[in-house]
């Protein structure tokens, strides 16, 4: 199913109307917002713009159709296929994976039990994120990842928003499926939030690679273990990590010799330095290539390609 | 004077026979009514179960008991699962309101056992899965109370029905002759 009919098919009918006459590039559209009572937005490349009754994009917030509640809540139940309470547990993390790995962030009354959330109820606030996948972004990274025998252990550090886990997604691909020089390995994603895999009812929605397994909205340390029990990964890729538990799992799955690939948010290698959790990662060398993204907007760039030592393999700001 | 008197006798037995072949239907739609409540009784105790251990969506609800339940409950249950399945323009509710308008016309149940499952489209699709549980729990007790109730009385009811039946034969045997 195209982009276009995965997005119409969530939304309520008076803004699926709306939308079907959106003159706009579905592969450039990167958000929808809904706010109750406010204007309906969409952003278009790195542009946020308004949208009219008559679906056309307009510039003033005047001219815009306002969301209503009764679309939230007819949106809701499609996305939820009408049984919201199936999706609890994602409405306590604050989103849902539709069809086509697109996912639908939500917020409103948050319902408490014991100071931990337990619902989302009366949603009035729905960000609707099209799920992108860049294939090749990853493709002059694998030199620097593979050595002539092996893998190194990779980390791809990046501020929020950069392509850290579109960049992430691609070298899964690639490891998996291999190519003339390297043959393809089998790869454990632990997806925690659905990011890498856009798991829909389990089944990925991006393209991971043919040898790819995926434990779908599985805490990180607790998947890193049962990945290597269960499916013996020769990769293990997980995003975002943060926690001391994960850090341990880490330095287990690597001491089971699995190759790790993982990312992590940061402004630069001393900004992971400075962080108490995540030092260890830098000062006892874990990982063989530290992977810096540029934080220019533009999703994936490379701004250089770090040895354990901390010598420079590669100076993408020099391009 | 003997084939009238045959034939007077053979008016009556059929007169009194279609008098008794009414009374038979209209209980067997008062038995039928009792049945298709135990069987909605049922379904919806597995519906409930559905929802708490098995986290089902309703569409995938709906589409099992389509597969597993008799008429008129399986093309009540294929139609709900189908519109949601569809290019949708409605919401849940009018959808169940709609399934429910289908199973009034296609099924021995009065307007009154229909009203209480009306009760359900709002809360079939909440946040809270136990809010669908407890509602459906109240829907079953309504259905029970309802069940006990036809059970007594369909006794006496039945009874009624056969006598007045046998009685509007006789009469008319009665002014014929």
């Amino acid at each position: 199913m195209e982009k276009r009919q995965e997005i119409l098919k969530i939304l309520s009918s008076t803004l699926r109307e709306i939308v079907s006459r959106m003159t706009v590039d579905f592969e450039q559209l990167r958000e929808l917002r809904l706010r109750v009572n406010e204007p309906f937005i969409v952003i278009v490349g790195c542009e946020e713009v308004f949208v009219s009754h008559n679906g056309s994009l307009v510039g003033q917030a005047e001219e815009a159709y306002i969301v209503k509640a009764r679309d939230i809540k007819e949106t809701l139940e499609y996305i939820s296929s009408f049984s919201l309470y199936a999706y609890e547990d994602e409405i306590r993390q604050g989103y849902i994976t539709v069809a086509g790995g697109h996912r639908v962030g939500l917020a409103g009354k948050v319902i408490l039990d014991q100071g931990k959330v337990r619902s989302v109820k009366h949603v009035s606030f729905i960000n609707i994120r099209m799920s992108h996948e860049i294939k090749g972004c990853g493709t002059m990274l694998m030199p620097y990842i593979y050595d002539e025998k092996c893998i190194h252990h990779t980390l791809i550090i990046s501020p929020p928003g950069c392509g850290k886990t579109t960049l992430l997604r691609d070298v899964v691909r690639l490891l998996s499926d291999g190519n003339e020089k390297h043959l393809g390995v089998n790869v454990g994603v632990v997806d925690e939030r659905s990011e890498i895999g856009a798991s829909y009812m389990g089944v990925p929605q991006n393209d991971l690679g043919i040898r790819t397994d995926v434990l779908d909205c599985c805490p990180k340390a607790l998947g890193m273990l049962m990945m290597i029990r269960s499916m013996s990964p020769q990769v293990i890729a997980v995003d975002e990590i943060g926690k001391h538990e994960d850090i341990d799992a880490l330095a287990y799955a690597m001491n089971c010799g699995c190759k790790m690939i993982a990312t992590v948010h940061g402004y630069s290698i001393e900004d992971i330095k400075n962080k108490p959790v995540l030092r260890k990662l830098i000062e006892e060398k874990m990982f063989k290539r530290l992977i810096l993204l540029k934080g220019d907007g533009m999703p994936g760039r490379i701004s250089r390609i770090y040895d354990e030592r901390g010598s420079v393999l590669l100076n993408g700001e020099e391009d | 004077m003997y084939i009238k008197a045959l034939l007077k006798l053979t008016g009556a037995i059929l007169v009194i026979m279609t008098a008794c072949l009414f009374a038979k239907e209209a209980n067997g739609m008062m038995k039928l009514r009792i049945v298709q409540i135990t069987k909605l009784y049922s379904i919806l105790s597995q519906l409930q179960s559905k929802l708490k251990y098995m986290n089902n969506t309703l569409p995938e609800c709906f589409s099992d008991f389509y597969h597993n339940t008799e008429f008129p409950f399986d093309s009540w249950f294929n139609n709900m699962a189908e519109r949601m399945n569809e290019e949708r323009t409605d919401d849940f509710s009018s959808i169940w309101s709609g399934g429910l308008n289908y199973l009034y016309d296609n099924s021995a149940l009065h307007k009154s056992d229909i009203e209480i499952l009306s009760g359900l489209k709002d809360k079939l699709n909440s946040y809270d899965v136990d809010e669908g549980i407890k509602a459906i729990d109240f829907v079953l007790l309504q259905l029970e109370e309802r069940r006990k109730e036809l059970i007594t009385k369909s006794g006496e009811k039945q009874k009624v029905v056969v006598s007045l039946c046998l009685f509007v034969g006789l009469m008319t045997v009665l002014l014929l002759i």
